[in-house]
């Protein structure tokens, strides 16, 4: 194990050192840190005889993502993953790892080290990337629990105004089913405009608009939009609990 | 992550109000992907505020270790960490000791300018194991009915230390 952290050492242009957390246990003290001033978690040992050396965060990347953010869902289990496998990088119970020889330690500890704050900052997913996988999981739940109403996505009932667009049309109803997920107030409010078009244009249709957080949006988009929606789902769980039952009441 | 801004003099408010637990531990902390973990729901005495508490224990390594308060705004999007109560799991960048217990907590600097709202840390002697540190985290927060659940964390005072915060 000497040899393996003398030549990460040297490698490291003698800028790192070790700490022996456990017997054959070494954490890497290097100046890589998370952005609340910490620093990443980084442990090395050896794995057997085969040669090779076990870069390891012991758990402490998931720990430390879950203060704030849980990989709860199967989205974010899919982009988990997604950010290990281009990493290179094995998870079991909870701790990443990658298994590593001598000559390509050092860029191996680098690699580790990056896909580590990568991870790390899955939380920003929260607030950012999740909204806009709203649309990615109406469009799974669209696709996958109302295959029956044929789903057609990204409909134009007047085809010469390419600006009201409806997000998916079902069939197998007295008039067409136009469906608009609704993630905030723009959103809400050219479903509103949209409605009110095809309205104006003699367009048979009932509009069901899915939101993503219906106390989100302004006062005056909830009214507006409110008016002139036929039916609306106050967010995805609630179209999820609620959306088949209603479809199969409106086909009946 | 911060778009709310607050005072140190609001920080402070916030981590010493009275709180009371809305939503209790479970009775035992779970094991879940290699770390011990429970968490527990507050809001302020005065029902103003919300808060979630998280504590973690790592599996492998029980020094590390992180007990936190998160208040979560009622009316802006998103959640800033308040406070949290860490074992010796390495250095920090502020102070390049291994082997030390610290204390991140927030301010107004950090929050003003973008950076993790509890970035700046500091080395503590007010405990020297989670269930010290549990202790620890329950006074400074000032949560008034723990005893319920926390029976027993709260009489641990071997060697009472006044706290020294820069």
């Amino acid at each position: 194990m000497k040899e393996y952290l003398d030549a990460l050492k040297s490698q490291f242009n003698e800028r790192i050192r070790f700490v022996e957390k456990r017997p054959g246990i070494f954490q890497l003290i290097a100046p890589f840190y998370h952005e609340d001033g910490d620093m990443l978690e980084i442990y090395l040992e050896g794995i057997g005889e085969n040669g090779k050396i076990r870069v390891s965060d012991h758990g402490m990347t998931i720990m430390r993502l879950s203060y704030e953010y849980d990989i709860d869902t199967p989205n974010k289990r899919r982009i988990f993953e997604k950010m290990l496998t281009e990493n290179r990088l094995l998870e079991k119970d909870g701790r990443l790892f990658l298994e590593a020889d001598l000559n390509i330690l050092y860029s191996s500890v680098l690699q580790f080290a990056q896909a580590v704050a990568k991870i790390s900052n899955m939380k920003l997913y929260k607030r950012e990337v999740i909204k806009s996988l709203f649309y990615e999981l109406l469009d799974e739940f669209v696709t996958e629990q109302l295959v029956q109403y044929q789903p057609e996505p990204k409909v134009l009932p007047i085809p010469e105004r390419d600006d009201l667009e409806v997000d998916y049309s079902f069939k197998g109803f007295p008039r067409p089913l136009y469906l608009f997920g609704v993630k905030d107030d723009t959103k809400a409010r050219l479903t509103t405009i949209s409605c009110l078009e095809f309205h104006r244009a003699n367009i048979p249709f009932k509009s069901v608009a899915v939101h993503e957080d219906f106390e989100a949006l302004s006062k005056k988009d909830r009214k507006r939009v409110t008016s002139a929606i036929d039916k609306q789902f106050v967010d995805l769980d609630d179209f999820k609990t609620h959306g088949e039952h209603y479809f199969q009441r409106e086909a009946a | 992550m911060d778009d709310l801004l607050l005072s140190d003099q609001e920080i402070e408010k916030l981590i010493g109000c009275s709180k009371r637990i809305v939503e209790p531990p479970k009775k035992e902390m779970q094991l879940v992907n290699g770390n011990w973990r429970n968490d527990m729901k507050l809001y302020s005495d005065d029902g103003e505020y919300d808060f979630t508490v998280f504590m973690r224990k790592n599996e492998d390594f029980e020094e590390n270790f992180s007990i936190g308060l998160i208040y979560n705004p009622r009316d802006i999007r998103g959640e800033i960490p308040l406070l949290r109560c860490n074992g010796p799991h390495g250095p920090h960048a502020l102070f390049d000791h291994h082997d030390r217990f610290h204390i991140h907590k927030a301010n107004q600097e950090n929050l003003a300018s973008g950076m993790r709202a509890e970035r700046t840390a500091y080395i503590t002697k007010e405990y020297a194991s989670f269930q010290d540190a549990l202790g620890y985290f329950i006074k400074k927060c000032n949560i008034i009915d723990s005893g319920k659940y926390f029976a027993g964390v709260l009489q641990r005072e071997l060697f009472p230390i006044q706290e020294t915060e820069p």
